[in-house]
């Protein structure tokens, strides 16, 4: 094989696509989209409330919603210092009830709580809102009330107020990341997983977008004929690197820009995500898995002789690589179970599983060996059997072939 | 300095090329002819290394085409294509690197070639802007670049207009007293007759005719006889040591065995209708080409 020609094809490929306008685009948009996926959900999540929210109390006991109101108004304040939370009597009755529901219908009530004399005994209460879903609200109404009702029985069996108010306090709970070395960094809760599914969801996209541009640029040389001059002045062998190896270089450009804006940015994504040291595993399972799953889009879009084929050959790809986003809830409950550990060492899921199981819990150091080791040597494999079926299959127009064909061609050698 | 040896080459069930053996002299043109089906283009994807033949042997002066050799090939494919959205110059820059020639050469000559086939204004349009014609310049000048000794040309003619054909035609004309080999396939025996110095016609995978063209058109079609005549035509059916006929109402292209002499044929038709005219004429390769391949399906040749 001539290098030099792998080179003259590589670049072609390179260039071409680098100058189109949707790799531009793309460019661009893909991190915006990150920032907006991950980023501004938490941002706008974590950020403070800017006026009052009203709730609606009736307060069949006549204890609780005076000491709510103080309670709530105490503990979360406003930037500019008024209360977050303004609790609202509404006066029990035969019609608290229907009046409270278009208090909240006519909005102005958020929500509204419902105490019945009973709480002391069932400790139950009800919470009524269009919205059922604001855990944040419900979750310090729930635990105002809880403090309400503790206090009040301590009180009653004679507990001093000063007591009481110190068994009351809230606590705080701060998160602390273990690394495989024994540091210990402190990290907010969740970081590993926000930052092990942005490096999945990365890996995927990018394996995807260059696979379909190597699909696509095999097809359209196969619909104009141009194989048959790229052929008759190289060998398939250097077709095939050169391919690889400019969209390679493409998806380097693409990563490189990508980290820049990463960054640059780096001070709001701080707050959400510990960078671990074994990041540079990262980089190892990138790249392999780049290079397997290339020689997968190429076996898969080599027979195919028109665009929608090569869409059907591609979707199947892509649900593999996507496979390990249904595993993310099992993985971060238990990175360690034993069927993680199996499903990571299958060469088709490797790559995303790693990439997103480093920054969680980074896997034993034999595990990443064994999980590189066993994707180098598929890919190898794969890589000649492509080579193989990408010589047979550039010239196959039509019918497209059925998997024991391919399997034959994969066999043959050249 | 091409040398084709007993080519075969099977698909699934059908035999594409059984035995097709030939010779490609330096500095001709050669014509590889043959109907739509015969061979043709499998026979230039063997001879390229595109694709592998089941038996049979090419050789390039001598010795089994190695990568080297590839950058002194030209390969102009029957279907037409260039990268659609991408800039001429930069098309034809990319296939000139293919075959070894440095960026900046490649551009030179590029541009050198487009000022010749008056297409300078077009260099840095994308590909798809141009015309069908245009486009097909544009390819034949990705055959030029890498300055080839030998150029293999699927019908080259296929799609252009005739002010253009006259120019691609001169071109040809052109690269040959420049010594170059040049290969073309074509089923337009018109251009064949004008171009070629020598022909091969392939027919279902098998050499029909080979040779060099005034020996293959004397040999081939020195018994044509064109005759105009009166009468019923029909009757003419029953005549003997006929070898083609092809029969229109008042006139009648024949071509005879062997055995029989024209006088004799004469004197036979003359009895059956009023023959008016009766000449001997060379056969055009148009003609032959039928005749053989007619032949060739209906198997006379075999019989007589």
């Amino acid at each position: 094989m001539s290098i030099k020609k792998a080179l003259v094809i590589a670049r072609w490929e390179f260039i071409e696509k680098v100058r189109k306008k949707a790799f531009i685009v793309s460019l661009i948009l893909m991190p915006v989209f990150m920032m907006v996926m991950t980023i501004v959900p938490s941002l706008l999540m974590n950020k403070a409330a800017t006026s009052t929210v009203r709730i609606g109390i009736i307060d069949s006991t006549g204890e609780i919603a005076g000491r709510l109101n103080a309670s709530l108004g105490e503990k979360y304040k406003l930037a500019d210092g008024k209360p977050n939370y303004s609790v609202i009597v509404v006066q029990p009755g035969p019609n608290a009830r229907e009046d409270a529901n278009k208090m909240v219908l006519s909005g102005k009530f958020s929500s509204y709580v419902l105490i019945d004399t009973s709480i002391f005994n069932t400790r139950k209460f009800q919470y009524v809102s269009e919205n059922v879903s604001n855990f944040r609200d419900i979750g310090r109404l729930q635990s105002a009330v809880k403090d309400i009702l503790v206090s009040n029985e301590l009180l009653r069996e004679g507990v001093a107020q000063k007591i009481v108010a110190d068994v009351t306090k809230p606590v705080d709970l701060e998160t602390v990341k273990l690394s495989k070395e024994g540091k210990e960094e402190k990290a907010e809760a969740g970081s590993g997983f926000v930052l092990g599914y942005i490096f999945m969801v990365i890996l995927a996209i990018f394996v995807v977008t260059s696979g379909q541009l190597l699909v696509r640029s095999v097809v359209e040389e196969k619909s104009n004929r141009i194989v048959e001059v790229l052929l008759s002045s190289s060998t398939a062998e250097e077709i095939m690197t050169g391919k690889i190896l400019g969209l390679s270089l493409l998806g380097a450009t693409q990563l490189v820009v990508w980290a820049l804006v990463g960054v640059s940015f780096a001070g709001p994504l701080a707050a959400f995500v510990t960078i671990p040291s074994s990041v540079w595993w990262e980089g190892v399972f990138f790249i392999l898995g780049f290079l397997f799953y290339s020689s997968i889009f190429v076996m898969a879009g080599a027979p195919v002789t028109t665009e929608q084929e090569a869409q059907q050959a591609t979707t199947y790809v892509m649900m593999l690589l996507f496979l390990p986003f249904v595993l993310a809830a099992l993985v971060i409950q238990n990175p360690n179970a034993a069927y993680i550990k199996i499903l990571s060492l299958i060469p088709l899921l490797t790559p995303t599983m790693m990439a997103f199981r480093i920054p969680i819990q980074t896997p034993d150091l034999w595990e990443l060996l064994s999980g590189a080791a066993i994707l180098v040597a598929t890919t190898y494999f794969c890589m000649i059997a492509a080579g193989r079926i990408f010589r047979i299959g550039i010239l196959v127009y039509g019918k497209r072939p059925k998997l024991g064909e391919l399997l034959r061609w994969a066999r043959e050698k050249g | 300095m091409l040398s084709v040896r007993d080519l075969t080459k099977n698909y699934l069930t059908t035999r594409a090329l059984d035995g097709v053996t030939f010779e490609v002299k330096p500095g001709e043109i050669f014509g590889l002819l043959g109907p739509n089906g015969a061979g043709k283009t499998t026979t230039i994807r063997i001879s390229l290394g595109i694709i592998e033949p089941d038996s049979g042997t090419v050789l390039f002066n001598g010795s089994e085409l190695s990568n080297e050799m590839k950058d002194s090939l030209a390969y102009l494919p029957e279907e037409r294509g260039l990268y659609r959205k991408s800039r001429v110059v930069d098309v034809l820059v990319y296939f000139g690197g293919l075959r070894n020639v440095p960026p900046v050469e490649a551009k030179k000559r590029a541009l050198h070639w487009l000022q010749r086939f008056e297409l300078s204004s077009v260099a840095n349009r994308k590909v798809d802007e141009l015309s069908k014609g245009m486009q097909q310049k544009v390819q034949f000048i990705s055959c030029l670049l890498h300055e080839p000794q030998l150029l293999i040309l699927d019908e080259p003619f296929s799609g252009l207009d005739p002010v253009n054909q006259i120019v691609l035609k001169d071109m040809i004309r052109e690269l040959k007293s420049d010594g170059r080999t040049i290969i073309f396939s074509t089923h337009q025996m018109d251009q064949a007759e004008k171009l070629c110095d020598r022909i091969c016609l392939i027919n279902k995978g098998k050499v029909v005719i080979y040779g060099e063209l005034g020996e293959v058109k004397r040999k081939y079609g020195n018994n044509s006889i064109h005759m105009e005549f009166e009468g019923d035509s029909s009757k003419l059916r029953s005549l003997t040591g006929v070898a083609a006929m092809d029969l229109y109402e008042n006139y009648a292209e024949v071509r005879l065995n062997d055995g029989l002499s024209r006088h004799e044929f004469l004197r036979q038709a003359v009895s059956l209708v009023d023959v008016t005219r009766f000449t001997v004429e060379e056969a055009s390769l148009n003609t032959i080409f039928i005749d053989a391949v007619k032949s060739d399906r209906s198997g006379v040749e075999n019989v007589d």
